[in-house]
Order: C-alpha cells, then sequence, then structure tokens
C-alpha cells in the first residue's frame, strides 16, 4: 500500500527477540545497499571502514557488548566491510523535545535525526521488537543494533542526541582522534545506543528507564543526550552522560530554562 | 517541557557544540545552530498540531535531515517519516512514512 503519491510505506518488521540479525535477514538486500551506499558518502570512506571494522569489533569483543553476537551475525550474512563500524559509528546531529501532547493525553516526543550519510532515509524501517519488559517499536535500518528512536506502548519514548565534540586542543581533527583512541582503550562502556536498547529491554516504566539513564555504573563510550518521555503528563527529562558522569533535567525543573540556551 | 539540540544545558559542561553530523554549515557558527535548533524543536512541541516533517522550519530541517519521528507512550502512537535528497544540494523530502498505534 502506498502511503501517499512516490511515497512508500516505511516497512513494519517483527524480529521478535533477534534483534539486528533478524532485521538484516529480513531485509538483507536493503542493509547491503544501505552500507554501499553509506561508505559511499565520502572518498575515503569505505577504505576508511576496512581500517575501522577490525578495531570495531576487537573493541566491542574487548568490552564485552551484549549484541556483538547479532552484530556478527549482520557481518556474516552481508560479508562486507563496515558493518561492525558503522554500528559503532556515532556522527548524527538531532533536535527533540518532549511536551504535553496538545490532544491532552500523554507526553509528546518530537524526534528530527540529521545524519549525512547516504540512503539512511530510503532504506529505514520500523523494527517491532519483544523483550521480558514488554514490546517496542524501532526506528531503524536493517542491520544496526542499537536503539536511537523508539517507542515502548504503556511505558515511555526516547532518542539520543549526538552530545558535543571534545574541545581540548582547540583542533577538532585532534580532539576527535583523541577521543576515539581513549574510547578504544578506555574502561568497559556501552555506546550510547546499545544503552537504550537495553533500558527498552529492561524497564517497565518510565521510571525505570530513567534510573537506568542515571545508573553511573555504567560507563558510554563518548557522551551522549537522551530524552525520555512516559506516560504521566510532565513526565519527560534529558539525561547528560559523559563516562559515568550524568545530568538529570526534568521538564518540571525550570533551572534548564535558565541554562545554556534559555527558552 | 524538555528540549535538546546538540549542545549540553548544563552550563558547566564543556565541548564544542555540533552543527550538522559530517558538512558544517560555513554561514553560522554551531552554537548558533545549536541555540536556534533547541529554540525551534520547542517550539513546534509547543505549538500544538504537529503533522511531521512538512510542519519543521530549517535549521532544524537541513539539508542532512534523514527522519522526522513523533511517539506518544501513554496512546501507543509512532509516526516516522524517512527523508532522502536527490541531489547533494538539495533539501531532502520524505520517501516513505508510516504512522502506527499499539496498544500497551
Amino acid at each position: 500500500m502506498n502511503a501517499g503519491a512516490g511515497i512508500a510505506d516505511i516497512p513494519l518488521i517483527d524480529v521478535g527477540r533477534g534483534g539486528a540479525a533478524a532485521l538484516c535477514e529480513a531485509r538483507p538486500d536493503a542493509a547491503a545497499a544501505l552500507i554501499g551506499d553509506a561508505l559511499g558518502t565520502a572518498p575515503l570512506l569505505r577504505l576508511a571502514a576496512r581500517v575501522a571494522d577490525p578495531l570495531s569489533r576487537a573493541w566491542l569483543e574487548r568490552h564485552g557488548n551484549p549484541y556483538l553476537h547479532e552484530i556478527r551475525a549482520v557481518a556474516r550474512r552481508l560479508d562486507m566491510a563496515g558493518v561492525y563500524f558503522l554500528n559503532v559509528v556515532y556522527e548524527w546531529a538531532c533536535s527533540t523535545s518532549a511536551a504535553p501532547d496538545p490532544e491532552g493525553t500523554g507526553m509528546r516526543l518530537i524526534r528530527v535525526l540529521d545524519w549525512g550519510l547516504k540512503g539512511t532515509g530510503r532504506y529505514g524501517v520500523i523494527a517491532r521488537h519483544e523483550s521480558d519488559a514488554g514490546s517496542f517499536f524501532n526506528a531503524t535500518w536493517p542491520g544496526y543494533a542499537g536503539v536511537i528512536t523508539a517507542m515502548a506502548p504503556g511505558r515511555f519514548a526516547a532518542a539520543i542526541n549526538q552530545a558535543p565534540g571534545p574541545h581540548e586542543s582547540g583542533v577538532t581533527l585532534v580532539d576527535e582522534v583523541m577521543q576515539r583512541w581513549r574510547m578504544l582503550r578506555g574502561r568497559a562502556a556501552l555506546p550510547a545506543p546499545h544503552l537504550l536498547r537495553r533500558v527498552f529491554e529492561s524497564a517497565k516504566d518510565y521510571d525505570a528507564a530513567l534510573a537506568m539513564l542515571m545508573d553511573e555504573a555504567t560507563a558510554v563510550a563518548v557522551p551522549a543526550l537522551f530524552t525520555l518521555a512516559g506516560t504521566e503528563l510532565g513526565a519527560a527529562a534529558v539525561i547528560e552522560a559523559f563516562g559515568t558522569g550524568r545530568r538529570l533535567h526534568r521538564a518540571s525543573d525550570r533551572d534548564w530554562l535558565r541554562g545554556r540556551h534559555p527558552q | 517541557m524538555v528540549g535538546i539540540p546538540n549542545d549540553w544545558l548544563s552550563t558547566d559542561l564543556k565541548g564544542r557544540p555540533r552543527s550538522h553530523a559530517v558538512v558544517r554549515d560555513a554561514r553560522e557558527t554551531p552554537a548558533e545552530n545549536n541555540r536556534r535548533r533547541h529554540a525551534q524543536v520547542c517550539e513546534i512541541n509547543r505549538a500544538g498540531r504537529f503533522a511531521g516533517a512538512g510542519d519543521v522550519p530549517p535549521p532544524v530541517l537541513n539539508r542532512h535531515t534523514a527522519m522526522v519521528a513523533t511517539a506518544n507512550a501513554a496512546t501507543g502512537s509512532f509516526a516516522v517519516e524517512m527523508l532522502d535528497r536527490s541531489r547533494d544540494d538539495a533539501m531532502p523530502e520524505v520517501v516513505a512514512r508510516r504512522a502506527l498505534r499499539a496498544a500497551a
């Protein structure tokens, strides 16, 4: 069924508990085409992926990543460079807000995602996951293991924004390389999209999700900004995460309005 | 209401705000870009009716925009639009969409 003139329906795919592997198995051609297009975005990206792929795989192995088996299955299924690299790459910009829904029930999350890699719009899907905490719907791409925008009916919705980049030497490239180097050498950490997936799989409600995102026992690999929206009016927050550090800005807390970007 | 672009809300956290994913816009600084996006993404949520990408002004909508989504866990509604651009210098257009409503 066509959703409008020239506009397709986003595929809705039941992945059960199979995650990225099941999603890739359902859309292998789209997964391969996405990687091909994405790595064609810049002249050296394909070469960079060949170098970064084994580094990314080794990093996921060393940190005991909970979704490594899925990413391995995707890599085996597609047999092409870029699967590990694109599963840990973290280069998107976004704008997100959460406010009382004007239709009168709950909180509405609005999320706009920017990503410079080609094909990210064309190959998007919605995956329906099953988990111990309940089902959730994940706007994602075939072969990608993380969660960056999702909604769990009756529980919460959430999204990730990329946090500011490092600013130490003043030279962007040097700072970015140093951040990646520290990430490769650092203590056990989770990519932020993997932490958010774990939250959707484990948290029974908004309060449990907030507690997991605020848990300073879990280090995020690079800084991230989480927006969480619950089912009750006023239940929304932004969580700033950097390593094991966390900052919380609740919708009910007016202090953030006087922060860096007064509204 | 909470809103966030690609900058810290906490004034004491350090970092270089990000404007776009890969290519940066030379006409404004990343900090200015973040301030505008923060204000706008809050405003479109505050404004009431929101029908998707057509209601998103620049710079929240920009050459790199790949997805616009709206979610409400209380009603189980999830509306997603995927965007793509026909040329590198063009603004992206909606190429696929789905709106669903699921019971808890």
